[in-house]
């Protein structure tokens, strides 16, 4: 194969979309999880009668995690 | 085809579901049985060899077998490596502790971890501390916790082992295919290099070109170095036989330093560009920034760690599948001898179609850690030549 003709790639053309979706998805959950044992840890902390950071960190959590869905799959 | 993988995939968890219960079933009365024998065989021994002996035979004879234990032991490191029946290669163990000093000797000493050695002992695989004197039952030796917590064990384990092994096949190989191009320039390459050639274009054209953009030639030689030293380890893998079938990949550790160093190199090659994009992403209200900020900052640190877990994961899990097939033998065996026959030749079969799964994998997942790998270096420097898209 000479140097000059441009070599086809091997890989299916979705891969790397794929790739940086699964990516983002796994990011997502890591976001809600950490969010919410942040809260928790707090709670734990606190000892108050309802979980108010637990609560407070989820909905923060999923609130971040669709934040950085429309900000990672952004096209400027 | 696909349907054919979905029942075959479906068939193979069922078994898999099988073989846990199975093991659960059975739990309880081996461990309680089992001290039993030990007491028994420990108040009339007069030969401690042979009380190693009736005691391994009592363990994986009839009514005693434990998958569970089999398949984790296979799976996980160990000081010494196990070749056959009673057979055991020693290794060197190396430790370090802060209030003893130093300390190095062979794994032979502690008689496959029946005995203790230099005031320390093998506890269920993990080396640990014990005031005992030397040559005691490590069974009734009581292990040292303060002394423990201040050990270090960097001992030369099987999985060491095996890593030193797939470097030496590397250097071989790859030393090998540098004299062949020194040698005989860039013309058509041969004996091994017509091998590997085209799995390096593979890595620098579709992995790291396709990812990172002009400016790629820096990152070649981690990437070819991560890909090859995966791929062969995820092959030695596969191969049953020393000094191969060590769980390289599959060991957390490993594929823990592996994701540590993509990660370092993806800071210290970040640019303004990537570090503005994580700290405060342009053309967002500040308000939406103090919910974003953390997120891709957790972001940062997660990207490795799944990498370190997907290979450490997709590995190991493998592994376990194949040794609950070997497992299902024994397991139907003990019910009835014919039956092991009868199963035997299922789980042949499947152990052939997974073994084939896994050749796939351990491809699949030296690409995957490559490519991802890429796609970081590639965001850390974006930017950097004004390609940003």
């Amino acid at each position: 194969m000479s140097a000059n003709t441009p070599r086809r790639s091997l890989l299916p053309s979705g891969t790397k979309d794929y790739m940086r979706y699964s990516g983002i998805g796994l990011t997502m959950a890591g976001c809600v999880a950490a969010f919410t044992l942040l809260g928790r840890w707090l709670d734990g902390l606190v000892r108050w009668k309802v979980p108010v950071f637990t609560l407070v960190g989820a909905l923060v959590g999923v609130a971040g995690a669709i934040l950085y869905l429309f900000r990672a799959t952004r096209k400027p | 085809m696909k349907a054919l993988i979905r029942a075959a995939f479906l068939a193979l968890s069922t078994v898999i579901a099988g073989a846990s219960a199975a093991q659960h079933g059975d739990h309880a009365t081996p461990d309680s049985a089992h001290a039993v024998v030990a007491t028994d065989a420990q108040l009339d021994a007069e030969d401690v060899a042979e009380v190693h002996a009736t005691h391994q035979e009592a363990a994986d004879g009839h009514a005693k077998f434990n998958p569970g234990e089999m398949i984790m032991g296979h799976v996980g490191d160990e000081h010494g490596w196990h070749l056959w029946g009673h057979t055991t290669l020693p290794l060197p163990i190396i430790v370090y502790n802060t209030q003893r000093g130093l300390s190095t000797f062979s794994s032979g000493r502690f008689d496959h971890g029946h005995k203790t050695y230099g005031g320390y002992m093998l506890h269920e695989g993990k080396l640990v501390a014990t005031t005992a004197l030397d040559g005691t039952d490590a069974h009734h030796a009581s292990v040292d916790e303060a002394l423990t917590k201040a050990t270090w064990d960097l001992s030369i384990t099987k999985n060491v082992l095996a890593m030193l092994v797939s470097v030496a096949i590397m250097l071989i190989v790859f030393l090998s295919v540098a004299k062949h191009y020194r040698v005989h320039g860039l013309g058509a390459p041969k004996g091994i290099a017509r091998f590997v050639e085209p799995i390096i274009l593979f890595v620098r054209d579709d992995v790291a070109k396709a990812n990172i953009g002009p400016g790629y030639a820096r990152f070649m030689p981690y990437l070819l170095t991560v890909f090859f030293f995966i791929l062969i380890n995820n092959l030695m893998g596969l191969i049953p036989i020393f000094p191969f079938g060590a769980n390289v990949s599959g060991s957390i550790s490993v594929t823990f330093a592996l994701a540590a160093i993509t990660f370092i190199i993806t800071l210290i090659n970040g640019n303004r560009h990537y570090w503005g994009h994580i700290l405060a992403m342009p053309g967002v209200p500040k308000p939406v920034l103090l919910i974003l900020t953390p997120v891709e900052i957790l972001g940062v640190f997660l990207r490795p760690a799944i990498l370190m877990i997907r290979l450490f994961a997709n590995i190991t899990a493998g592994h376990i599948i194949v040794l609950s097939f070997f497992a299902l033998i024994f397991i139907f065996g003990e019910i009835n001898a014919g039956l092991g026959w009868g199963v035997s030749i299922f789980s042949l079969l499947f152990t052939v179609f997974m073994s084939m799964m896994e050749l796939l994998v351990a491809f699949i997942q030296a690409f995957v850690f490559t490519f991802l790998s890429a796609m970081y270096f590639g965001s850390a420097i974006e930017g950097a030549h004004g390609d940003h898209h």
